[in-house]
């Protein structure tokens, strides 16, 4: 058969790539939501001690961004999970498509959104610091700002475990839609994995690999790899799926 | 049991931030896309921000507080040892009271009596009938910060009732808030921080009770007083 126009795989992923951004910034908004509601349980502090000398109690609070980390984590498995579901997945037949490219473009945009995530939540921290800062002016602090060159490091742990997180959460999605028994062995393996933890779970195996890194570079290329490997097997266990069910 | 309740809890979470996704996913328009760049924006201005605010980066190692403080506490063992006041320069003059006394003898008398606070006694011939009391302290300090916390010691109530001195030190507390960032605990295996160290560290402070009394006044203290008879 012949066209008029023959569509290159690469014009075809990035028409979808760009038709998915502009279709869904919920993704993002969703992100910006989750965000805030952490920055506003932080407000708080996330810890505090109290020491006592001989006549004075001083109690400190502790501020940091963790909880904000932690939301982004989550919301980064569930944005994986919800871009595998039949809504958004069906997005795709407004062009020429195959299982291959709604993937690709799909992954593209994870990964997109994982950057925006690896910017914004170390950023999102700094803005806790300003905000305490200038709320509580007669209470003594230790330095505000992260050392030169943290902010960066942030950015890029916060990036990696954002695009593994989300990453995982594409492979439970597109499982859940190759049989779902997935939808209930996966929380169980979880939740085995935990109940397991003390004596060496493999979901604590598994954080510790990733967590335990003391390198930045060994850390990139760990979760490089495993994104390597974890999105080409999701896109081939789907690969028997219908391309629209 | 606590890990399974900690389970469903998160669970529960997931599941509400999932419907909350899956609602909003739906909405789109350029509406939403300035708030996701202004969101990138307003966060972007932080980091000139953050670096611009006085209490920005404190190196508290170099800081001159804290050098002080060390000048002070090692001149003033090296005073005691060598039976001396030590330099005043560097040390906190926290009270001092004076009274009208003419009788040969006096009595030490003290209530919660701290060992390591030292009793300098000084004769001074230009007293005549006065005894002054002043109480000095080398800085105390919370180094993270760093912060002297020397103003907020509780002082000693002191008064005289016939031929003895009466010091009573108080046992009121104080309390003190302070705010302590800490970076984020994905950091800390890059950083090598180590989040058991976080408990602040303090550095301990000197004191000592100049006693100023007449030439020939004879002075009789409590066993846990530890006078120092000074020269100078």
């Amino acid at each position: 058969m012949m066209y008029l126009t023959e569509p290159s795989l690469k014009r075809v992923i990035w028409n979808q790539y760009l038709f998915k951004m502009t279709a869904l910034p919920g993704l993002f908004t969703s992100l910006i939501l989750t965000q805030l509601a952490a920055f506003a349980l932080s407000l708080d502090g996330t810890g505090g001690t109290s020491i006592g000398f001989d006549t004075i109690t001083v109690r400190i609070t502790h501020f940091s961004g963790d909880l904000i980390f932690y939301f982004t984590l989550m919301w980064a498995y569930i944005a994986g999970i919800m871009l595998t579901i039949r809504q958004y997945r069906n997005a795709d037949f407004f062009f020429v498509t195959n299982r291959w490219t709604q993937h690709l473009s799909t992954i593209a945009l994870l990964l997109t959104a994982s950057l925006y995530a690896g910017i914004v939540t170390p950023l999102l921290g700094n803005l806790l610091r300003l905000v305490i800062y200038w709320s509580h002016p007669d209470n003594v602090m230790t330095a505000i700002a992260p050392r030169p060159g943290e902010l960066l490091l942030n950015l890029l742990i916060t990036t990696w475990y954002a695009a593994l997180l989300s990453c995982f959460g594409y492979l439970t999605g597109m499982l859940a839609q190759l049989n779902r028994v997935f939808v209930i062995l996966i929380p169980a393996l979880i939740i085995g994995s935990v109940y397991v933890q003390d004596s060496g779970g493999i979901l604590t195996a598994a954080i510790r690999f990733y967590a335990g890194e003391t390198s930045i570079l060994l850390l990139s290329v760990k979760a490089a790899l495993t994104l390597a490997i974890v999105y080409p097997f999701t896109m081939l266990i789907t690969s028997s799926l219908e391309v629209r069910r | 049991m606590n890990t399974l309740i900690g389970i469903m809890a998160l669970v529960i979470v997931l599941l509400i931030a999932g419907r909350i996704i899956n609602r909003i996913v739906s909405f789109s328009g350029r509406r939403a896309w300035l708030l996701i760049g202004g969101y990138l924006l307003l966060l972007v201005i932080t980091v000139p921000l953050i670096y611009l605010v006085p209490e920005a980066r404190k190196d508290v190692r170099r800081s001159e507080v804290v050098l002080q403080a060390e000048r002070a506490n090692n001149a003033f063992i090296s005073a005691i040892q060598q039976g001396r006041l030590p330099p005043l320069e560097h040390m906190h003059e926290l009270s001092s009271w004076s009274f009208r006394y003419g009788q040969p003898e006096l009595k030490l008398r003290s209530f919660h009596w701290e060992e390591r606070v030292q009793v300098l006694v000084k004769r001074n011939p230009s007293l005549g009938q006065e005894i002054r009391l002043t109480w000095y302290s080398t800085p105390y300090l919370l180094l993270e910060y760093p912060y002297d916390f020397t103003h907020l010691l509780a002082l000693p109530e002191v008064e005289l009732s016939d031929d003895t001195l009466i010091i009573r030190n108080l046992e009121m507390r104080m309390k003190k808030e302070l705010i302590h960032f800490l970076s984020e605990s994905h950091m800390h295996s890059f950083t090598g921080e180590d989040r058991r160290t976080y408990g602040p560290r303090v550095m301990w402070g000197q004191e000592c009770l100049y006693l100023e009394v007449p030439e020939h006044l004879r002075i009789i203290a409590s066993d846990v007083m530890n006078l120092i008879f000074v020269e100078e």
